[in-house]
């Protein structure tokens, strides 16, 4: 739905190259366990430099959203309305994504839903449905 | 309190307008050079005596201008500072450094400006996409503008506050009636009713484009010297009683509305403290408005009323003219002009000098003549944060 691919650093390419794995993949701090987005080489929660990839479920809830009425790009103009939401993953961090598979005014706030992957495009991204339509981005 | 030592001992003694809402045919530079012109002239200091010269800057330059610096700006006003900053981060960052040059000794006499040429040049603040490239992660989400952003939080706090568009209409219609006072504001003339907002068009839901503020054209400048030095200068003094200052670097999508640690949190008591004021000391309140919920969640986090209770406590007649707590009274920058942290600061300068014609505070306006007034600066999504508290008619 969206065909903006994101700008890839360093810090961030492991994360997307699993994405196009269809998995989800945060930065974990293994001296204190703070898992964190975006990733960075150190924990911001204790600053050790001993953080590793961790694989999480995929599985959380929206701690808020807003749906676009308006397109900010030309690339964005089919996709309107469309939903951008920050999704409190189940290990703790909170993420931006998209939910799909849902009318807008059918969201709601705690509302529980689960990682899905985008087809299109170069780079695959993970975006969120409602848990339990089995629905497909 | 350790700030406490610099109460009422720097004063705002100059302020400098321009033309102001649509101006075309100008650079940011000349903006910035005639707002210094004219606050130097206000306070009755010679440009030549002003060893300190702060600009906020945007980036990049707009429509047909060319980089602002502030070398250019100097060369225009024809002065050599001893101290020159070009700062992106605005007033909130320019307020410190102008009080730690003043304090060392390095400078008497400070200059802020502010000067754009943003409606003319359409400046825009959809910052994730530059031409066709993404500049971060978020534009793969469709998640563009800072629009969006505060929207994600307000949104947050309707869930758990019961805050919405009753409660932001009250804000952008007490401030557009401030602007009708005001001769000089863009929407003057353009009284808002409630239909107009209701039926405004959604750009990021929850916000309306009425919930936020327009751009302008413009500059804006205050001159900052000692407390003793502006006795002897041509307005009365308009000293700082207290400043707060506070930063929440974290991506707002970490930040929860509410949180009594917020930058404005933080940056609010630590300014009251050092003003030794209470909030029924505070005659005005002149906030950061780039949204209407960034009002309401000013308001919240200043202490001045309860999230839960914003929707009780901000009324048109409670914060908007001849109510018992103004706010924004020049219009603010969703309906005066978009001057950033200066919109606020001037506002609270002009009103505490007596000089704010029909809108002043007071008799004329129904209200309390007023002593103290508090202004908020806010950057980046809440994420960093200055509160001043500025006192007029005092003898110090």
């Amino acid at each position: 739905m969206i065909h903006i691919p994101p700008k890839i650093s360093c810090d961030t390419a492991p994360f997307w190259a699993a994405c196009n794995e269809r998995t989800l993949q945060l930065r974990q701090c293994e001296a204190c366990g703070h898992i964190y987005w975006p990733a960075a080489p150190f924990c911001p929660a204790c600053a050790s430099a001993n953080v590793k990839w961790q694989k999480l479920t995929g599985e959380g809830t929206v701690f808020s959203y807003v749906v676009f009425r308006q397109a900010f790009d030309a690339r964005l103009q089919e996709a309107i309305p469309y939903v951008v939401a920050v999704i409190r993953l189940r290990e703790g961090p909170k993420i931006v994504s998209n939910i799909l598979c849902c009318p807008p005014e059918k969201i709601f706030i705690d509302m529980p839903v689960r990682v899905a992957w985008s087809e299109e495009g170069i780079q695959r991204v993970p975006q969120f449905v409602p848990c339990g339509t089995g629905a497909k981005a | 309190m350790q700030y406490s030592r610099l109460k009422n001992k720097y004063a705002i003694a100059g302020i400098g307008y321009t033309p102001q809402g649509k101006v075309p045919g100008r650079t940011a530079a000349s903006f910035h050079a005639q707002a210094c012109i004219n606050a130097a002239k206000d306070a009755g200091v010679a440009l030549q005596e002003v060893d300190g010269l702060l600009l906020y800057r945007h980036f990049p330059p707009v429509g047909e201008d060319i980089e602002t610096t502030a070398f250019t700006v100097a060369e225009q006003l024809g002065i050599q500072p001893a101290i020159l900053g070009q700062e992106h981060y605005c007033t909130r960052n320019g307020l410190p450094q102008a009080i730690g040059l003043l304090e060392s000794g390095l400078c008497n006499y400070v200059l802020i400006s502010y000067g754009d040429n943003a409606r003319s040049g359409k400046r825009s603040f959809v910052k994730e996409v530059i031409g066709e490239q993404a500049t971060d992660e978020l534009a793969a989400y469709g998640d563009m503008s800072t629009l969006a952003k505060y929207a994600m939080l307000a949104r947050r706090a309707e869930y758990e506050f019961g805050t919405g568009a009753h409660v932001w209409k009250e804000i952008a219609l007490a401030q557009r009636a401030w602007a009708q006072l005001n001769p000089i504001a863009q929407m003057h003339g353009k009284p808002l009713t409630d239909e107009q907002y209701e039926n405004e068009r959604m750009v990021v839901e929850p916000f309306r484009l009425l919930d936020a503020t327009p751009v302008s054209d413009g500059g804006r400048a205050i001159l900052l010297t000692s407390a003793k030095n502006a006795h002897r200068l041509k307005q009365p003094p308009v000293y700082i009683s207290g400043i707060g200052f506070a930063n929440r670097p974290e991506s707002p999508y970490r930040h929860v509305p509410g949180d009594p640690y917020s930058a404005a949190a933080v940056a609010a008591k630590q300014a009251f403290q050092m003003a030794g004021v209470t909030h029924k000391d505070i005659d005005a309140c002149e906030l950061y408005d780039c949204f209407t919920y960034t009002v309401e969640s000013l308001l919240v986090d200043y202490g001045f009323c309860k999230a839960n209770e914003s929707g009780a406590f901000i009324t048109r007649g409670r914060i908007g003219p001849g109510g018992a707590l103004p706010v924004n009274t020049s219009g603010g920058m969703l309906s005066e002009a978009y001057f950033m942290g200066m919109t606020a600061i001037c506002e609270a300068a002009m009103q505490l000098m007596g000089r704010a014609g029909e809108r002043q505070l007071g008799e004329r306006t129904g209200t309390k003549a007023p002593k103290t007034i508090v202004c908020g600066d806010n950057g980046g999504v809440f994420q960093s944060h200055c509160t001043l508290i500025l006192s007029g008619g005092i003898q110090v």
